[in-house]
């Protein structure tokens, strides 16, 4: 009995383990949750944003509206590297990049630009600097033009 | 391709009806008969790839299940010799989908697929107990789908439900056995059915090829 209640913790934690190393540090990955106007787990810096509908109607993105647009996130974790994930449908002349502050400093440690598309398409980086127990992420929009972030994924 | 699909249900109808052939019929397969009803069961071969499921993975969604059961049920009515009318139901495409959140439980997506048509059947009754048939049916196609996802500060996923109506062309061939009232079928086809339609315009083919095993009554039937 002993043995097998050992067992069970044993399977788990390791579960526990492996489902904490596949989760993601991002919160709400699809901007799916708004409180009101605003995204619950992001932080509106500077500009507006509106909630959209994507594929389905109730499947929602955060269309950046206007320029300059700047949206943060804590990260919920840590990692020495990560898989960046975007889904996204942006025109030419947008200018939006994803930025990773590694350890909550200010600067800027990683940043990617997110190529225009016609359409929604996913697009996947890897960044090598990683993300501290401080670190934040930052989707800036710089550009004018139509800008709709479905998913922004940051998994180690 | 549906083209050649017309000329080969054609060519196969004037073969069934020809007076070459009418030698070997028996009318008394037909003669009488005002209902029949068809039950039946089997698998599918669905489409695996289109525009509307490469739009779910590229947010984010992975496949989980398809089913491929497949089930019908029909009303046949004999208008002219060899010739019926069929309204005919069918379950077609069947699939799960899901999807990490971040915020809770996975998002998941399903669907199933169902039309509701008119078919013209071309039979010929080799025996009294036995004919072979072709059809054609062409009606709508009626998709529910299922989005759980989590949209609100409580901790539960709110269901959205909608239904996307579409239309089908099927062609289908089969053979039956049958007693004075009660048979035995198998059928086979293929069924084009661009449905469910996404926001952004991409459609999924819910149709594939079919495989039916089942019952038949007939009724008003006299031998």
């Amino acid at each position: 009995m002993k043995r097998s209640a050992l067992l069970f913790s044993v399977v788990t934690a390791f579960l526990s383990m492996a489902v904490t190393c596949e989760s993601d540090l991002i919160d709400d990955v699809g901007f799916q949750l708004w409180c009101g106007e605003r995204l619950c787990y992001w932080d509106l810096e500077e500009g507006e944003i509106r909630k959209v509908s994507t594929w389905h109607t109730n499947d929602y993105g955060v269309d950046l509206v206007g320029s300059p647009v700047l949206l943060s996130h804590e990260a919920r974790g840590t990692a020495s590297s990560l898989t960046i994930e975007v889904t996204s449908d942006i025109e030419k002349g947008a200018m939006v990049s994803v930025e990773i502050d590694y350890s909550g400093d200010g600067g800027i440690d990683w940043s990617v630009t997110v190529p225009p598309s016609d359409g929604f398409v996913s697009r996947t980086w890897q960044a090598q600097t990683g993300v501290g127990v401080d670190g934040v992420f930052y989707l800036r929009k710089s550009g004018e033009g139509r800008a709709v972030v479905a998913r922004l994924r940051a998994a180690q | 391709m549906h083209l050649r699909g017309l000329l080969v249900f054609a060519l196969l109808s004037c073969c069934l009806v020809s007076p070459g052939s009418a030698a070997a019929e028996d009318r008394t397969f037909v003669d009488g008969q005002r209902l029949g009803l068809e039950v039946g069961f089997g698998g599918g071969w669905p489409v695996s790839s289109t525009a509307y499921t490469r739009t779910l993975e590229t947010f984010g969604f992975e496949h989980w299940t398809t089913s491929r059961f497949r089930f019908s049920a029909a009303i046949e009515t004999i208008v002219v010799p060899y010739f019926s009318l069929l309204l005919q139901t069918n379950l077609l495409d069947k699939r799960e989908w899901n999807r990490d959140s971040g915020i809770g439980p996975d998002d998941h997506f399903n669907w199933n697929s169902w039309t509701l048509d008119v078919h013209a059947r071309a039979f010929l009754p080799v025996a009294s107990w036995f004919r072979v048939y072709v059809q054609l049916g062409v009606g709508p196609t009626f998709t529910g789908t299922r989005l759980y996802v989590r949209t609100t500060s409580s901790s539960g996923q709110t269901r959205y439900r909608e239904v996307d109506v579409g239309y089908n062309v099927a062609g289908l061939a089969g053979l039956e056995l049958t007693s004075t009232h009660v048979g035995f079928f198998t059928q086979g086809g293929y069924f084009y059915a661009p449905s469910p339609k996404n926001r952004l315009g991409h459609r999924h083919q819910s149709g594939g090829g079919v495989l039916l095993f089942g019952l038949s009554a007939h009724f008003g039937r006299q031998r």
